[in-house]
């Protein structure tokens, strides 16, 4: 509902961001149109299958895109605006103020430089401590995520780390300067399932105790439950959906929400015949004609989702979905 | 560590040997020896000859006697400069050499890894293409070519720099031959540093760094440059190869007085001694490169130093 | 392996201007090299005393004019790149023969024996092999025949080290298996599967190889241990033009081009084929 956010400020503020890159054919659009904030403080869970452009849309706000990308569009983190920043102005956010942590922890981290090193160059390059000082606080940070012996671990090769390890030391590397947003790019995916469990409290844990705004991105709704605030739900570089995380696991509108969420299983229920899977793949980049994306994959489709692709508008009790026949 | 090392010094040695008794028994078995040349010898002369020089002793016997000599640095004497050891000859031309084959291979590695990076960061653009086009022929013109030609233009019609000759302490001497023998490693660099470059900054690494606010600069050199260079690590024994070999025809053509002549010369008078011992010292080079890559891979790549 | 798969690679190749272009050179450069007698009245030995070390001209039959006994370099350069190219080729040939069964037999047996044999191959590779060259010319002496063998003899173990390896993932692969257990007999299975997948990687290596022969001949002449005078290869060309450069600098440029020509259009072959069929394999 609006009213959770009400009289705080916006930390990120993205209004009809565009990505495309060049293909033969034309551009090839990867985000279109799409918009979402996060207000300060809370989490913005961002949910989508892969290809449904919200890794890029997460790439786009760090500024990490391939050069021949195209960004169109509006990103304000802070009163700011990303986009028209120069790249100087946006490196000196990057790092400090917006941090990321990505996918891989495996080959995140640079194979020949030790974990001290790139924890400290992270302080030198913006806080311009020094090497000892950033020493202690790089090794803080490190107790801070859950690693022992911290000394010791600075003085390590990422190889020498585990999997889990190496999130970890991802994410303390992101909180060092005490960033106001932290991006996460399905930060457990590579993971195994007890130490999923594991990283994502400690990013709560983090949230909380250092009082920053998350973008959790995710392919897995349920691990939204719980930790997002509000969720904004993709589909073929589209949001389709947008509602606090209460109301969209309580009541999904969109089609498409309601069968990423019945694919999550849930214990309460008798044990199914079956995991419920949504029949059909999400069409490529590009291969999206004028109708609604998920039309041929969406058993409520009628002839007007072929014909007219729906808006993303705001409703009259406050919801945003895009889609012709909602669920009630 | 220390025993990744020591296993690969407990390779050098033999090989080292089993060359020396390859070339050693090649040269002792072939026929025609250094003074057939000069057929008015009378026999008592050749046989005196001969035994100064150890020829009348059984095979194996000279053998253990050049082993032992070898390895006290001492080469034997030289069929055909009479006056000179082996060691001597080389021990004057060495320093030439080293110091033309070391100004070729560092121009090689930076001029190489420059325009290779250069070419990475510009993929696909004008400047990328270009410098792959010229690296193409970079690789293609012979060094035998390329210095008579560099000579032709910049000492025969520009006359900026002499044609060939030598003068101690004269760098003049050395720009020509030093760019045609540096040009082709240069150009084989180039290539293999563009190549992995492009791998290394598509990596998941490198994007982290770019995502910590590093500047451009840090990026490349601190997170970027030191993988990148593996591939080209690799390529240093074969580029000092290809410059030993080069230098063989760049010293020939400019007529500095390094060791590369005297392996051709040595060759075509079927001087024995100098032959071996420029065949011990330019592979005892190549297999102390080998070592040099080695350690050089540890630095760039710690899981090889952790590696049992 | 279908004809389709050749196809594919023949239209890839096709398509690549510059390999296309390169193809032309290298037949134009060979046409030359084995018609150039024909094309030009002077012979190769013949000595025109009345121009010696003339310019290149029209009016007179010496194209690219004379050196400085009055033999015509039209000629002589033609004959020169015929020499050299046939000595590529057979050394080129001598070197795929070993590498290509050395490969496929360490590549087959596998375990201890592969060790062993890629131990050699590495150690080998470790060496300055083209002073062994050296020596070995210098100790047979100046036989064209001993040139082929030894360079061939140093080309292979590239060679070898490719056979090597996709003779290893052929072994493992399933469809080996399959044909296996489908009682193909074991020549019906080199012939059907191994041959096949192993000849486009030989293909592509040996063209490479014949530039780099080529370039071994040249240098070799040109330190006057390969081809003898009074014949004439590229190399040895290319070493009178060096000597004469200041008085005439078209002996040193017109053998030197033509070499550089050649080399450049035959990697440029070698890379275009193996771009065409590293794709071809890829689109499998």
């Amino acid at each position: 509902m609006s009213a959770e956010g009400a009289g705080r400020a916006l930390c990120l503020d993205v209004r009809g961001l565009n990505v495309a890159y060049p293909g033969v054919a034309g551009p090839i659009e990867v985000v279109r149109d799409a918009s979402f904030e996060v207000v300060e403080g809370q989490c913005l869970g961002i949910v989508g299958e892969s290809g449904s452009g919200k890794s890029q849309s997460c790439l786009a706000l760090m500024g990490l895109l391939p050069r021949q990308a195209r960004v169109g569009g509006s990103i304000r983190f802070r009163g700011r605006e990303l986009l028209a920043d120069g790249a100087r102005e946006a490196r000196s956010l990057r790092g400090r103020e917006l941090a990321m942590v990505f996918q891989d922890p495996i080959s995140a981290l640079t194979p020949h430089l030790r974990i001290g090193t790139q924890l400290g160059e992270v302080l030198r390059r913006h806080l311009g401590t020094n090497a000892a000082e950033a020493r202690t606080r790089a090794a803080l940070m490190l107790t801070h995520v859950g690693i022992d012996h911290p000394e010791q671990r600075l003085r390590q090769y990422p190889h020498q780390l585990s999997g889990g390890m190496r999130q970890r030391v991802m994410i303390a590397m992101a909180c060092l300067c005490g960033p106001a947003l932290l991006l996460a790019d399905e930060p457990t995916t590579a993971l195994d399932a007890a130490v999923q469990a594991q990283v994502i409290a400690l990013l709560r844990s983090m949230r909380t105790e250092l009082g920053m705004a998350m973008v959790l991105v995710t392919h897995d709704l349920a691990l939204l439950s719980g930790l997002a605030d509000r969720i904004v739900v993709m589909y073929a570089g589209r949001v389709v959906e947008s509602a606090s995380a209460a109301e969209l696991f309580a009541r999904p509108l969109h089609p498409y929400t309601a069968g990423l969420l019945a694919c999550v299983p849930r214990w309460t229920d008798a044990p199914p015949s079956r995991f419920a899977s949504i029949p059909g793949v999400p069409p490529g980049p590009g291969a999206v004609g004028g109708g609604c994306a998920f039309a041929p994959r969406c058993t409520r489709a009628a002839a007007r989702c072929l014909q007219s692709r729906p808006e993303l508008a705001p409703r009259a009790d406050g919801r945003c979905v895009a889609c012709h026949f909602p669920h009630a | 560590m220390m025993r990744y090392f020591a296993a690969r010094l407990a390779w050098a040695l033999p090989t080292l040997f089993a060359i020396l008794t390859l070339t050693f028994f090649l040269v002792r078995t072939a026929p025609g020896g250094p003074f057939d040349e000069e057929r008015a010898l009378p026999p008592d002369i050749r046989r005196n000859l001969d035994a100064a020089y150890g020829l009348d002793q059984p095979l194996w016997v000279q053998f253990g006697h050049y082993l032992a000599r070898v390895a006290h640095g001492d080469f034997g004497p030289s069929f055909k400069y009479r006056d000179f050891s082996v060691t001597e000859l080389i021990a004057q031309g060495f320093p030439i050499s080293a110091g033309l084959g070391i100004s070729a291979m560092a121009l090689a590695l930076v001029g190489g890894i420059a325009a290779g990076t250069f070419a990475a960061l510009r993929r696909r653009e004008a400047g990328d293409r270009l410098a792959m086009a010229a690296a193409v022929l970079g690789i293609t013109v012979p060094t035998f070519v390329l210095l008579p030609f560099l000579a032709l233009v910049f000492g025969v019609y520009l006359k900026w720099l002499p044609v060939a000759g030598w003068e101690p302490g004269s760098l003049r001497y050395f720009v020509l031959p030093v760019l045609a023998l540096a040009l082709p490693p240069l150009a084989v660099i180039s290539r293999l540093t563009r190549a992995s470059m492009i791998e290394v900054l598509d990596s998941d690494y490198v994007r982290t760094a770019r995502a910590k606010g590093l500047s451009p600069a840090a990026v490349i050199w601190r997170h970027a440059l030191p993988p990148a260079l593996i591939p080209v690590a690799g390529y240093l024994a074969p580029a000092l190869a290809a410059i030993m070999t080069g230098s063989l025809v760049v010293e020939s053509i400019a007529g500095l007085p390094g060791i590369g002549r005297y392996l051709v010369q040595g060759a075509l008078n079927r001087d024995y001694t100098l032959v071996l011992g420029m065949v011990v010292v330019y592979s005892t080079l190549l297999i102390l490169m080998g070592l040099i890559v080695d350690l050089i891979f540890a630095l760039l790549d710690p899981r090889v130093r952790f590696r049992a | 392996m279908s004809g389709g798969w050749w196809n594919e690679a023949a239209r890839r190749f096709g398509a690549d201007k510059v390999a296309v272009a390169a193809a032309l050179a290298v037949l134009v450069l060979v046409l030359l090299a084995l018609l150039g007698g024909a094309l030009n009245p002077n012979d190769a030995q013949a000595l025109d005393w009345s121009r010696i070390a003339t310019a290149p001209a029209l009016a007179h039959a010496h194209w690219f004019g004379t050196d400085r006994l009055g033999r015509d370099l039209f000629v002589r350069t033609l004959a020169g790149a015929r020499l050299s190219l046939s000595i590529g080729l057979v050394a080129t040939a001598v070197s795929v023969g070993i590498g290509v069964s050395y490969g496929a037999v360490a590549g087959y047996c596998g375990g201890r024996i592969d060790q062993l044999m890629m131990r050699l191959i590495e150690t080998l590779s470790g060496l300055p092999l083209i002073f062994f060259v050296i020596f070995l010319t210098v100790i047979v002496g100046n036989s064209l025949l001993l040139l082929f063998a030894a360079i061939g003899a140093v080309g292979w173990l590239t060679m070898a080290r490719i056979v090597r390896g996709l003779t290893l993932s052929i072994r493992q692969k399933e469809y080996i298996e399959a044909a296996r257990a489908g009682g193909l007999t074991a020549s019906r299975i080199v012939l059907r599967h191994v041959v096949p997948n192993l000849l486009g990687p030989v293909i592509v290596y040996a063209t490479l190889t014949i530039p780099q022969v080529v370039l071994f001949e040249s240098f070799l002449s040109f330190l006057g241990l390969g081809v003898q005078e009074p014949r004439a290869s590229l190399g040895t060309l290319i070493a009178e033009g060096a000597a004469e450069m200041e008085s005439a600098a078209w002996m040193l440029l017109i053998p030197g081009a033509f070499l550089t020509l050649l080399l450049l259009s035959l990697n440029l072959v070698g890379d275009g084929l193996r771009d065409a069929l590293d794709e071809s394999a890829h689109v499998r």
